[in-house]
């Protein structure tokens, strides 16, 4: 994946094979360019090679044959006709496919091309129907001379159509000039024009042969007008070399494979006519495997380009397809991680409301008990017991609500979160708390029996307040000698009951039970809620808020709590806590 | 001759239950007190119970294990009782908690006051509305 995605705008020098497909992607990522089309596409190092062997192994072939190429052989006047239908299927297919790239390019090289693929068959077809005891003994159709024009018009045309098109495309690749695209109206008056073209040289050739200086005499080459012809024909072909190398340096693959075609078709000329002296001779033959070869070469590239376009296109999909949904994935993760926000930005509003709801009854609550006690003062400021009674009363009231102010207080400083997670050792954090309660211990003869603990990344202060405000209540909710006892064990997520919201993997479970008066089960839960009171403010004083800082610390903690009681037989709280900072966010910073 | 009325006020703060018996003994007639001092156990009383018929009962809001709402619900449920006048008290509240208390059936909602004198205004206040004679 990374890999393809580096790709994206990448500046490539070296035009290897795997560059080009990688210039695809870029291209198909800068919707609109038409930088790399089927017959755009650059020539590689490697196709330069191909090209040049191949043109090599066609002189090569071509000197190793030339010297028995007038050799006589047998007639085979149907060869023409077969060999003729080959070629006009093969031109036309090339046709189509060019005028496929002309419909996306609008460039007048293509059109020019393709009207030399479409101009092609149907001199080609009157060739072949042409052709001298091909179909009847005698011509079907035209005359002697016939055959031989139309050979020699499709041999004197085409060239004409890639030597244009070499010129027309040194124009269009030239910088600075804007090249008008070529209208459909254009494109159809051109290739009437083409068609019209082909029909004057078939009709000449045919009906009007007569007004022709004869090239032929039987199946043998008039000598000396004919090898005029011929030379024309050869330097047609040699300046439409010379054009596409000149012009288009051979720049593109398809240049280079039409340079190619062009060598093909000289030694086509060469074999077929030059060196021989009439038909069925080996160069007839011959030339026309020449002349073959020439068709296909750049039907082969475009084919190829298309496949491999076509392959590049589907990886291209799929490249995208993988960005698309790497992109929904970001978002998705950006949702959930909002989601996760309002989530806390909602806890927070609440926990502001219960701060609000505080403020509004349970700071009051003292306040009017005051305000009561004074009244009652006042009213009985002669009776010096109920004196005593209600100045006692104001101080219990006033007691109270300093205890209300200071938990509120630390209660808060949670929400604050600006401490660092550092390594605490629950160890001093235990003897801290013990000192804290050393008057309350001594008075009702506790005991604390405990286990080593842990060092864990936590925030010093908040574990404190875990461990007071638990130890707190063991001490307080008690009707003899409080015994509270500490163990300690590290679990992994399996072993924990807990099953949703599990952000580590090791965590410690530290077990904190008493054998005090406990609490019935079916408020283990409710146990945490803010000012949520199990027992009697009669009996036990408390302000409803030490278990909800106990959640608190726990959840800043990414830990878990569990509160298990039985009335009259104590309460055991069993925390988790990670002993690794974990991945998630918060921790560390 | 109807006989002495009954009161029965469900709070687990003792000085709130000492502030509401000097009130109404302020009142300075044959008002019976009750009290329980946490909403389970009234329920448990008020069902088991079935002399017990307060003629009114005042519930705290906040109350350890059962709190005021749950124990109105429980208290709506005893068809023994479906006349009795059933008052919310609390330090404070809102419009909205009032709202839902009456639509659970309860007359109204008290708040706590700062004062006994007038605390036995306010309860006077409710014995007259309900036409019950008593001094003013």
């Amino acid at each position: 994946m990374s890999k393809k995605l580096r790709v994206r705008g990448s500046p490539s020098v070296k035009k290897t094979g795997q560059q080009r497909e990688e210039n695809t992607v870029t291209a198909m990522a800068n919707a609109g360019s038409k930088a790399v089309f089927l017959g755009t596409a650059p020539a590689s190092r490697k196709d330069y090679k191909l090209g040049l062997t191949v043109t090599v192994i066609l002189i090569v072939a071509f000197a190793v044959t030339a010297p028995w190429a007038n050799v006589q052989l047998n007639a085979y006047p149907a060869f023409v006709p077969i060999y003729n239908a080959a070629v006009i299927v093969l031109d036309l297919i090339t046709a189509v496919l060019l005028l496929a790239q002309f419909r996306h390019l609008r460039e007048r090289s293509f059109l020019l091309l393709a009207g030399g693929y479409l101009f092609t068959p149907p001199v080609m077809a009157a060739h072949a129907v042409s052709f001298p005891d091909a179909f009847i003994a005698g011509n079907l159709i035209g005359g002697s001379q016939t055959t031989a024009w139309l050979w020699m018009g499709w041999h004197g045309v085409f060239p004409l159509f890639i030597g244009g098109y070499a010129v027309l495309r040194k124009r269009e690749t030239a910088t600075g000039i804007t090249i008008r695209p070529v209208s459909s109206a254009e494109a159809r008056i051109f290739f009437a024009g083409t068609m019209l073209l082909a029909g004057v040289i078939i009709f000449f050739a045919t009906v009007k042969q007569s007004l022709l200086p004869e090239l032929m005499a039987g199946n043998q080459y008039k000598s000396a007008f004919t090898r005029l012809i011929l030379a024309v024909g050869w330097t047609t072909h040699l300046a439409a070399l010379f054009l596409l190398i000149r012009f288009t340096r051979l720049k593109r693959l398809i240049d280079t494979w039409l340079a190619v075609t062009v060598v093909a078709l000289l030694i086509d000329l060469a074999l077929s006519a030059v060196l021989i002296n009439g038909r069925y001779q080996v160069g007839f033959y011959l030339g026309r495997v020449y002349g073959l070869l020439g068709t296909i070469f750049v039907l082969i590239v475009l084919l190829r380009e298309a496949i491999l376009l076509y392959g590049n296109a589907v990886h291209s999909a799929e490249i995208m397809e993988n960005i698309v949904q790497q992109r929904t994935a970001d978002l998705k993760g950006k949702k959930v991680e909002l989601q996760e926000k309002n989530k806390q930005l909602q806890l927070t509003i609440s926990q502001l409301e219960s701060f609000n709801y505080i403020a509004s009854h349970d700071l009051q609550e003292p306040l009017r008990k005051i305000q009561t006690f004074v009244e009652l003062l006042q009213e009985n400021k002669y009776d010096e017991k109920a004196r005593n009674d209600y100045s006692n009363k104001i101080k219990q009231s006033s007691v109270r609500m300093s205890q209300l102010i200071q938990s509120l207080l630390a209660y808060s400083r949670l929400s604050q979160e600006t401490e660092a997670f550092q390594p605490t050792n629950l160890n001093k954090v235990l003897d801290d708390v013990k000192t804290d309660y050393e008057m309350i211990i001594a008075e009702k003869e506790a005991t604390i029996n405990s286990v080593a603990l842990p060092t864990i990344p936590a925030i010093p202060f908040q574990m404190h307040q875990l461990f007071s405000n638990i130890i707190g209540n063991s001490l307080k909710f008690s009707d003899k000698k409080p015994e509270i006892n500490i163990t300690s064990r590290i679990v992994s997520r399996d072993e924990m009951d807990i099953k949703n919201g599990i952000t580590a993997d090791k965590f410690v479970e530290i077990r904190l039970s008493d054998n005090g008066i406990g609490f019935n089960n079916q408020y283990n839960e409710k146990i945490f809620h803010l000012f949520q009171r199990l027992h009697p403010a009669s009996k036990y004083s408390g302000t409803g808020i030490g278990l909800s800082i106990v959640d608190k610390v726990i959840q800043h903690h990414n830990g878990f709590i569990k509160a298990d009681g039985e009335i009259n037989n104590g309460a055991t709280f069993t925390i988790y806590l990670p002993i690794e900072s974990s991945s998630k966010a918060g921790i560390g910073s | 001759m109807k006989k002495s009325l009954c009161v029965y006020l469900i709070d687990d703060d003792p000085d709130d239950q000492e502030f509401f018996a000097l009130a109404i003994e302020r009142m300075g007639t044959t008002i019976r007190p009750e009290f329980t001092d946490n909403g389970v156990l009234a329920t448990e009383r008020l069902k088991s119970d079935s002399a017990f018929t307060p003629d009114f009962i005042f519930i705290d809001m906040n109350m350890p294990c059962m709190n005021g709402l749950e124990c109105l619900s429980e208290i709506k449920k005893i068809h023994r009782l479906s006349q009795v006048t059933l008052y919310m008290w609390s330090t404070s509240t809102d419009p909205s908690l009032t709202q839902k208390c009456i639509s659970m059936g309860a007359a109204g909602f008290i708040k706590k006051v700062p004062s006994i004198s007038l605390l036995k205004e306010i309860l006077a206040n409710i014995f007259y509305e309900q036409k019950i004679t008593c001094p003013r």
